[in-house]
């Protein structure tokens, strides 16, 4: 396990239990047979190439426990769509749109690599630490191997006779955009907007699944139209199997529903210093600081330095030097605005930003007992508050 | 039989003349309403499986050109009325019992089954007329999750068909058939580990055992193919 997490029980389902660290999630399963882990490994081995490029939560590890017994470990992911609603309500109709988009994106692009979701609920539609929605769970190996009851999300085929396939999956999809444009599941309230959105929801949640859209692909370029209207719809796309060209995707901005979770996040976990509004930080002259916590003095120093940022316009990218063994926070701060903290474990960053603000960044690592952090770099000539 | 998809469209009139049905968009709309045969069809489903690459603003107002043009094309519903309906901006296209190749497959393909414990003789009959239908892929011109999703059952109805073929000549005793046509299927999909096992078991039963064994050891190799 890496870096000193220590894990308590934050959530049991019907068969899975999770548990939650700093960073970290591990969700334990019961026994399963070789035959559904053979099927599950090779589900994880299809998706793997996606990682990075499609908002989907990957599982980081697949541990075996003993008499076979499973437990996967997954970024930590505090919050839920289904939490959200449940706090809030509806989304703002360009929130639900965008969320419903990442959805679809993500489903999409697992199509693509043969693996369906099978259960897709708001419970499993999450907000990586950073805000932006990610989808966890993917793979039916496991979902047949124990079926979860069924909800109001559940695909009325799957419900019938526990198909599970593309066609249901967009189903769920439909429930996820309900949910965000009602605040209720299917079958509750109607939602409201543009026609061609109603029209969209009204088909993803039909009866009979031939009557839904033809192909996520669809789904997800429909959602994006519906996000930049004033794209030429008339123009067809050239891009394969209806995926959404990547030049597009980022052209879709932050909302600030994004930043809103974003915040609700970072209070879960702790964080030891923010870039601003801390004048106590001790610093060094020196680009490194090492705040040392009950730590011997025999500890080797470590030296933890974050490269420039390269400003892309919508995301920046960040680079750092760290020592093996650590987990990184990476802390990104834009003017008036309160810091958010993101969890990586490996040296490198994309962190979505908004063209029009100034930023701060700082890198923190921890090892569980030693906690470095580097001093703050700046794009757009911020000034960092040290 | 006047519509043919167990392969590439094809369309042919009462008196057994083919109908002309221009490749691209009116194919494709012919193919979608036929995926379909009998149900209602919204503007928006059948606008997406013939132009997948876009979203159409006005899909009804879009393919009643080319509904229009398929009715001249297509012989007659019932000897009167055309072949495809539409109203509020949904479509249909009617077909009659033994007009359209895929349900009579299906129809097929259940008689056998229904037949082969009582009367193997007859049930092969159903299975030959049923593989016999097959022409190719399905559906290959679409690709929308409802047409692969036919595409696969059609596709796994036919090798039911085919083992259930060999089930009705082992019945009937002939094993030399099975032999054929079991060596026939290997050729076809070598990766089929369930045709290896099945020509096995006739092998073995014929009292061929060299052969039965060399057909074990590809069934073997085969299913360590799987296992990958």
């Amino acid at each position: 396990m890496t870096g000193g997490d220590d894990f308590e029980l934050i959530g049991t389902g019907p068969v899975a239990a999770v548990y939650g660290g700093l960073y970290l999630a591990l969700k334990a399963y019961p026994p399963v047979d070789e035959e559904v882990l053979d099927r599950f490994e090779r589900e994880q081995a299809a998706l793997a190439p996606l990682r990075g490029e499609a908002p989907i939560l990957p599982v980081d590890e697949v541990m075996r426990l003993g008499d076979n017994a499973l437990a996967l470990q997954m970024e930590l992911c505090s919050a839920s769509l289904a939490g959200l609603v449940e706090d809030t309500g509806a989304l703002l109709l360009p929130d639900a749109l965008a969320v419903c988009h990442a959805v679809a994106t993500a489903v999409a692009a697992a199509h693509r690599a043969g693996v369906v979701h099978g259960g897709l609920t708001p419970d499993n539609v999450l907000f990586h630490p950073s805000g932006a929605p990610v989808v966890a769970d993917f793979g039916t190996a496991l979902r047949r191997a124990f079926p979860p009851a069924a909800t109001e999300y559940t695909a009325p085929e799957t419900r019938r006779d526990g198909t599970m396939d593309e066609r249901s999956d967009l189903y769920g999809i439909g429930g996820v955009l309900h949910l965000a444009l009602t605040g209720s599941p299917p079958g509750r309230g109607e939602p409201e907007g543009p026609a061609e959105l109603v029209t969209l929801s009204r088909r993803l949640l039909a009866e009979d699944p031939a009557d839904r859209p033809s192909t996520v692909g669809v789904v997800v370029r429909q959602l994006a139209e519906m996000l930049e209207p004033q794209a030429d719809s008339a123009e067809p796309e050239p891009e394969a199997d209806g995926a959404v060209a990547p030049g597009k995707r980022n052209r879709l901005r932050a909302r600030t529903v994004v930043v809103g979770i974003a915040v609700a996040a970072t209070a879960l976990v702790t964080v030891p210093n923010l870039v601003h509004d801390q004048p106590a930080v001790p610093r060094s002259a020196a680009s490194t600081t090492t705040t040392t916590s009950a730590s011997s003095s025999a500890t080797p120093p470590v030296a933890l330095a974050l490269a420039d940022p390269v400003d892309g316009g919508t995301h920046v990218d960040l680079s750092w030097q760290g020592p093996d063994g650590f987990t990184f926070a990476v802390v990104v701060a834009a003017d008036n605005q309160q810091p958010q903290v993101l969890m990586v474990r490996s040296r490198s960053m994309r962190v979505p930003v908004d063209g029009a603000a100034r930023y701060c960044f700082l890198v923190q690592a921890t090892d569980g007992t030693r906690v470095l952090e580097t001093s703050p770099k700046s794009i757009r000539g911020a000034t960092c508050k040290t | 039989m006047l519509f043919r998809v167990l392969g590439p469209l094809e369309v042919v009139h009462v008196d057994g003349r083919g109908a002309d049905i221009p490749a691209g968009a009116p194919e494709h709309v012919l193919t979608a309403l036929l995926l379909r045969p009998n149900t209602w069809v919204s503007a928006e489903s059948l606008a997406e499986a013939v132009w997948p690459d876009r979203t159409s603003p006005f899909p009804a107002r879009e393919l009643w050109p080319y509904v229009h043009d398929l009715c001249r094309r297509t012989p007659l519903f019932g000897e009167t009325s055309a072949r495809i309906e539409s109203m509020g901006g949904r479509y249909r296209i009617g077909v009659g019992e033994g007009e359209l190749d895929s349900t009579v497959f299906a129809q097929l393909v259940h008689d056998g089954r229904v037949l082969l414990p009582t009367d193997p003789e007859t049930a092969a009959r159903c299975f030959r007329a049923a593989a016999g239908l097959w022409r190719g892929t399905p559906f290959a011109t679409l690709d929308t999750y409802h047409s692969r999703a036919e595409t696969d059952r059609l596709t796994r109805l036919r090798w039911t068909a085919l083992d259930h073929l060999v089930d009705a000549l082992m019945a009937m005793d002939h094993t030399a058939g099975s032999v054929a046509l079991l060596q026939a299927l290997t050729a076809e999909d070598p990766k089929r580990e369930h045709t290896w096992l099945r020509l096995v078991e006739v092998l073995t039963r014929a009292g061929r055992p060299v052969e039965a064994a060399a057909a074990s050891r590809k069934a073997a190799r085969v299913a360590r193919w799987d296992a990958r």
